[in-house]
């Protein structure tokens, strides 16, 4: 073996506790990379990949009965791949006695050739035998919530009419196309025609849904194209949608990897610096063997090869394991992200070129970051080399000196050591503090975010005012059910108002694409709607087609800006109107009008399409129950019905995801910082071993000794504190602005919450005492004479 | 000699593990006493075991066989706690390099000597280290922080800590090696001033210069005592 490679291993092995801080720190910032990139690469791929499973419909046309004829006649039009049948019939499902939630029934025409928006058997009966149905996995939780629901258990299910049928389950299935309906808390659940008929429902099925061979474009001009075919055929077609074939979620966890990816690219760079820092003192140390290799005929850039092939040396294993642990860590965030859109992921594979692009940036920023150092070594003169004082602690210079001496002087003396020796590595100590500041700053953004999140929802559902929403199916006399649901025990105040799905026409419409979406009329007098207008202006009492559109659904429908004209179709009946408002709330996409507008869509004044109702605390979910029946009896049915709680609780599990993601980023921030702590004062006691002795032989007892470590420890871990809560400022700012505006569509009211703040003190406090009862323990016990004769 | 004696060293030995081969004995059964109010100057060739004696002697090692007692204190009796009080009470050191801690100002220095003993009551501690600034001659530089002071000034700072809690036994590892030669008479003559106290003052040094100013002198070689003069001898 040559001298070199023998002096690389012995170097290595003389110093074993800051090889493994360098190897750690470069395993660490590789695992970071690898999380991030593994996560991007593992996702972008599947959650399309996953969606396009389900054969997601490029068209859908709506038409009183989608026969074999239809089909057979769309499915020779041009560009078209596919076409196939389905029905969707919004029905309550009683998962506890009066406990009713929504459950989507959708009517199938051939389980054996599902040809456009498949799923795909995971247990049980395929096909479901006549009269059963199989149930969508995501809503096992909303069905099990109260009863254990499994294949072979019998559903009770209210449908359209308010007849009570008990629906067989007989399978369960994954449809990827479906958000998870635990998030929405609704069931899905999947019916044969013949089920359907036999539930006096009808055999037929409305929607024709089309998979084609193009982009969005090709999609408007064959959903055109397929209108007027079947308007010639004479057929009467109802509407026509052409919806995004993505996931829903695709943007939202677009912007969520981004996110990802910048704190990881923040733990890489901090892990870079923490090695960068630790070779350092490493070859303060070596300094003399430098002088002596440099007598002997070493050339600065032999010098310089050996340390640089000692970082190589040990950042091909750390990177080799920081890429395994972070490749589980992408797998795991994978998952759980995929569980969190239900869809399932097929192969966790990472491309070859993204394992490439982390192996480059694993191992060479370790020596980029190291070659300052290593070329400050290298350069060092041969009499000054040799007449290093080793590794020592450094004498302060120029204005920092004075200014040293005048810091913290009312202090008691053993704290005034302490917090001085603190400040004597200036470069390290940036380091850890900014190492350590970025844990607690992603800690504290964590927590001001979702709080934040938390806070608009809250304020959004405290400016709705109600405690019981309930859309109803069919309009009901508005004046009647008003009278009943008033009396209620525990109803403080109801309100009717207009409401229903609506096909809504932009003036850009270039096909003959209709969106659905909820159009809201509240009185005029409502004390139930109290959401500040951010633009124009809300409805004129009585100006029939004026509209307020909400922030979520102007990011579906750019083209709905103040002074849009729009046309809203309610079944047969359509209405012009423009829009004259816009208000940011957490809700699903709606409009709002006046009752005047809505009377005219329905076609009769006085109609009931949602209830609205105010109610005494605690007796939401008794009333909740009341409600429905009271709907039933009036001869229609909630195609949603939800308490202000379980409202709440459905935003909030929306969140969950973006939680885990700051709590993943704050995660690997906090054991980067931890590590560059741990390093820092490992490197600090190391370096004041003889300053340690001399405090030992005038008197120090090994408690004294331990006190000033830890307390030069919190004082960092204080300032981090600080630093930490500065740097949360503008990050809680930067995501809250980014999840805000591309994930809720609203400013977000950043809250600074001190949870994040007390946990990171807590946090540190513990890290600090891990990373400083190591050093301590050395420094007592190394004899009193070793210590001072420590170079 | 009628002073009692503060040390008594007996039979001591102190052995070292080399990694790669044999134990190594730095001292081989030494024993002798050293009374208080003295001067006495430890000799010999380097590896001789001179610093290894101050060591034990002033606590901050153990012996690996024999006893060492100070002013009736067995010092392999007590604890690494019990040690650091009994050396921060009883005895000073003064290093060849000084050993000012470099972010404490030189006041802050003597004060910290005094924090970690107690024995000087807090009211009194400021004074008291003023007192032992002016006394060895830098008590004008009392503010300033070690790195702005010349050797001998910073010499000087490391004896007046060294008293700080006027301890009985002052010990001094070639506290002359690193200075000019004025600067040397002149600590010289405070480690002097301070056996003419009272104290005894046990210098190491290869400096025959200051070794004639001691009062008896302990000559080592190979771990052993080849030579123990009082001073009538030396001069």
């Amino acid at each position: 073996m040559s001298p070199r490679v023998r002096k690389v291993i012995s170097d290595l092995t003389e110093q074993p506790a800051r090889a493994l801080l360098v190897f750690l720190a470069i395993a660490l910032g590789a695992a970071a990379l690898t999380v991030a990139l593994g996560a991007q690469s593992v996702l972008l791929r599947e959650i399309p990949a996953s969606f396009a499973t389900s054969e997601p419909p490029a068209v859908v046309v709506w038409l009183e009965d989608v026969d074999s004829q239809v089909l057979e006649g769309v499915r020779a039009l041009p560009d078209i791949v596919d076409a196939d049948a389905r029905r969707l019939v919004r029905t309550r499902v009683e998962v506890a006695p009066g406990d009713w939630r929504t459950l989507l029934l959708f009517g199938v025409r051939d389980f054996a050739d599902l040809r456009v928006s498949a799923f795909e058997p995971l247990e049980g009966q395929w096909p479901p035998e006549r009269g059963a149905v199989l149930v969508e996995r995501s809503g096992l939780p909303v069905l099990g919530a109260v009863t254990d629901v499994g294949t072979g258990d019998a559903l009770t299910v209210r449908i359209p009419g308010g007849a009570l049928v008990s629906l067989p389950i007989s399978g369960v299935v994954h449809d990827p196309a479906l958000a998870p309906g635990w998030q929405d808390n609704a069931a899905y659940a999947y019916a044969s025609r013949e089920t359907l008929a036999d539930l006096g429902l009808g055999d037929h099925l409305d929607e024709l849904r089309i998979t084609v061979d193009g982009d969005r474009s090709m999609a408007g001009r064959v959903a055109d194209n397929t209108a007027d075919w079947l308007a010639e055929a004479g057929y009467d077609v109802q509407r026509v949608e052409v919806p995004p074939r993505r996931h829903p979620h695709t943007d939202h966890m677009t912007t969520m990897l981004l996110l990802l990816s910048v704190f990881s690219a923040l733990a890489l760079v901090l892990s870079g610096a923490l090695a960068a820092s630790v070779i350092a003192a490493f070859l303060a140390r070596q300094a003399r063997q430098i002088g002596v290799m440099k007598t002997i005929g070493a050339r600065s850039s032999d010098i310089a090869a050996i340390y640089l092939a000692m970082i190589a040396v040990l950042a091909a294993p750390a990177v080799v394991i920081g890429l395994g642990a972070g490749l589980l860590g992408a797998r795991s965030f994978s998952t759980y992200a995929a569980q969190q859109l239900n869809l399932d992921v097929a192969s966790y594979a990472i491309g070859t070129p993204t394992l490439l692009v982390i192996l480059c940036i694993g191992l060479v920023l370790p020596l980029v970051a190291a070659a300052i150092p290593i070329a400050r070594a290298a350069r060092m003169s041969v009499q000054k080399a040799l007449q290093d004082p080793g590794i020592t602690a450094p004498r302060t210079r120029g204005r920092a000196k004075t200014l040293l001496g005048r810091l913290f002087s009312g202090l008691r003396r053993p704290t005034v050591l302490a917090v001085r020796n603190s400040f004597r590595r200036p470069a390290r100590l940036w380091v850890t503090l900014f190492a350590l500041a970025l844990g607690g700053a992603a800690l504290m953004t964590a927590s001001n975010v979702y709080v934040s999140l938390i806070a608009a929802v809250d304020r959004s559902l405290d400016r709705r005012g109600d405690d019981i929403d309930a859309r109803l199916l069919r309009p009901v006399d508005a004046t009647a059910i008003l009278a009943e649901i008033s009396v209620l025990p525990g109803v403080s105040h109801a309100e009717t108002w207009g409401g229903g799905l609506v096909a809504l026409n932009t003036q850009e419409s270039t096909d003959r694409s209709r969106g659905r979406y909820g159009l809201l009329a509240p009185p005029a007098d409502t004390v139930l709607l109290n959401v500040p207008i951010v633009e124009g202006r809300w409805p004129q009492a009585a100006q029939i087609g004026e509209l307020v559109v909400n922030r979520n659904l102007q990011a579906i429908e750019p083209a709905l800006v103040i002074g849009a004209d729009v046309q809203l179709a309610l079944g047969p009946r359509s209405v012009n109107g423009r829009i004259v408002g816009v208000i940011e709330e957490v809700a699903e996409p709606s409009l709002y009008t006046n009752p005047p507008t809505f009377a005219e869509l329905a076609g009769a004044d006085g109609l009931a399409g949602v209830i609205r109702v105010a109610a005494d605390p605690g007796t939401e979910d008794r009333l909740a129950s009341q409600i429905e029946e009271v709907i039933v009896d009036a001869g229609s049915m909630p195609a949603l019905l939800f308490t202000r709680p379980a409202l709440r609780q459905a935003m909030v599990d929306h969140f969950a995801i973006l939680l885990a993601l700051l709590s993943t980023a704050a995660l690997a921030a906090i054991i980067v910082g931890g590590l560059s702590l741990a390093a820092s004062m490992g490197l600090n006691v190391l370096e004041r071993t003889r300053e340690i002795g001399v405090i030992r032989a005038v008197g120090a007892r090994p408690a004294a000794v331990r006190n000033l470590i830890l307390t030069e420890g919190y004082a960092i871990a204080l300032a981090s504190v600080l630093l930490a809560g500065i740097l949360s400022v503008p990050l809680s700012m930067a995501v809250a602005y980014i999840v805000g505006n591309h994930g809720l569509h609203l400013t977000l009211p950043l809250v600074f919450s001190p949870i994040g703040v007390l946990a990171w003190t807590v946090l540190v406090a513990v890290l600090t005492l891990i990373a400083c009862m190591g050093p301590a323990r050395r420094a007592m016990r190394t004899p009193v004479c070793d210590a001072i004769a420590y170079e | 000699m009628s002073d009692p004696a503060l040390i008594d060293l007996r039979d001591v030995t102190k052995r070292y593990k080399r990694p790669d081969g044999p134990s190594f004995d730095a001292l081989k059964g030494v024993t002798c006493t050293i009374p208080a109010s003295s001067m006495t100057a430890i000799v010999g060739r380097s590896g001789s075991g001179k610093s290894t004696l101050l060591h034990l002697i002033a606590g901050l090692d153990h012996p690996s066989a024999g006893s060492v007692d100070v002013s009736g204190v067995s010092l392999g009796a007590l604890s690494e706690d019990r040690l650091a009080k009994w050396r921060g009470a009883e005895v000073g050191v003064v290093f060849q390099f000084f050993q000012l801690l470099p972010t404490l100002t030189i006041l802050e220095n003597i004060l910290l000597a005094m924090d970690f003993v107690g024995a000087v009551p807090a009211r009194d501690r400021r004074s008291r280290a003023l007192a032992l600034l002016d006394r060895v001659g830098i008590a004008d530089q009392a503010g300033k922080l070690p790195g702005t002071l010349s050797g001998g000034q910073q010499q000087r700072a490391a004896i007046a800590r060294a008293i700080a809690n006027d301890p009985k036994l002052l010990v001094a590892d070639e506290p002359t090696g690193n200075l000019d030669t004025d600067s040397a008479a002149t600590v010289m003559g405070l480690l002097t001033s301070l056996a003419d106290d009272g104290r005894a003052v046990i210098v190491v040094t290869h400096d025959d210069g200051v070794a004639a100013r001691a009062d008896r002198l302990i000559r080592l070689s190979d771990g052993m005592i080849v030579e123990d003069t009082a001073k009538a001898a030396v001069q």
